[in-house]
């Protein structure tokens, strides 16, 4: 026998055993899973409850009160963080809506459209606003703007600034404010 | 140096391999035998695999490292098992590199629940591209003297 087919022939073997182990191992897998009470079912029928965060980007929003907002007159473009429903009732004039939740965030579809308008009218600025009433609590409310423009932010979105108080702050401070329904805008 | 000195060498350097990867993977398969459920979500937090293959994936690894972990320590079928270490950390590490890749800040999973996990760096890419290593040797060389397979070789050249 040649030394190479004797090299080819061991090969053959080590490959051999190593399927063996693959598959004695998985036999003894399988049935010590199914004897077991707390044992899996082969295929997950649910999806699993991942929670597996990425890196904290350093991009931030800018946190920044009514008063600052259009300083030098830059031009702006209000991000409304609420329902379609609650925007549609009432909302800042020219606002885009990109509904935030909290459990999801806000859709990339809804990201993308913010990033269209700022783009279509040449915006400086984007400012996020927008309170979300506080399941279970007497009129609490839950602050998404902030949440929302770091996603805008993340997204690559420049001069993002968010505002607490939601609607009701901007009002205060004498942004023109639309109602009824009536789409966007 | 004498050739039979080299050989020695040779042989201590490859039981010390086998010792060490022997080690790692039975030490690696305990939490995960014991704990099937965790080690699946584990698995799935990767979100490398198909939710079809995760279960399967999660229930069949262990058992393939502890077989692969005690024959690497009997040195029976070592050449063998050396390369079934050596498939198992080469999907590791592109595991861990696309974890990466993606950022996603979870704990590796290998050794303990995700709970108590080393977390996700490079560092487990070189450990885990040392064990490979150390894997090919084993999978390259005849097996050591110290191991079942040199000693019934040994038996049957005798018989």
């Amino acid at each position: 026998m040649g030394e190479e087919e004797e090299k080819l022939r061991v090969a053959l073997r080590i490959a051999l055993q190593a399927l063996i182990i693959l598959l004695v191992a998985a036999g003894v897998a399988i049935a010590s899973n199914a004897a077991r009470s707390d044992g899996i079912p082969l295929v997950a029928d649910v999806e699993y409850d991942i929670f597996a965060p990425c890196a904290d980007s350093d991009a931030e929003s800018q946190a920044a009160t009514a008063k600052d907002l259009g300083a030098g007159g830059a031009a702006i473009l209000y991000v409304d963080a609420r329902p379609a429903e609650a925007f549609g009732a009432e909302r800042a004039k020219g606002a885009v809506n990109a509904p935030y939740s909290v459990l999801f965030g806000a859709a990339p579809e809804a990201i993308q459209a913010v990033k269209a308008e700022a783009v279509a009218r040449n915006v400086k600025e984007i400012v996020v606003y927008g309170d979300l009433a506080e399941p279970g609590s007497d009129g609490g409310t839950v602050d998404v703007a902030n949440p929302l423009a770091e996603q805008l932010v993340e997204s690559g979105l420049p001069g993002v600034k968010h505002i607490a108080g939601g609607l009701p702050a901007l009002k205060k401070s004498g942004v023109d404010v639309v109602q009824g329904t009536g789409g966007a805008r | 140096m004498s050739g039979r000195a080299i050989q020695w060498i040779w042989d201590i350097v490859l039981a010390g391999a086998r010792a060490v990867l022997a080690i790692v993977f039975i030490w690696a398969c305990v939490h995960k035998i014991l704990d099937p459920g965790s080690f699946a979500l584990q698995v799935a937090t990767y979100q490398i695999l198909p939710l079809s293959l995760v279960n399967l994936q999660a229930i069949v690894l262990p058992w393939v490292e502890l077989a692969a972990g005690i024959l690497l320590i009997l040195g029976l079928w070592t050449r063998a098992a050396a390369l079934v270490t050596c498939g198992m950390n080469a999907m590791f590490i592109v595991a861990i590199a696309m974890a990466l890749a993606a950022e996603l800040q979870l704990q590796c999973g290998c050794f303990s629940s995700a709970e108590a996990g080393h977390e996700m760096s490079s560092a487990l890419l070189v450990r885990d591209a040392a064990l490979l290593l150390a894997g090919a040797l084993l999978a390259w060389r005849r097996p050591d003297r110290f191991t079942l397979d040199s000693w019934l070789e040994r038996r049957k050249a005798h018989a």
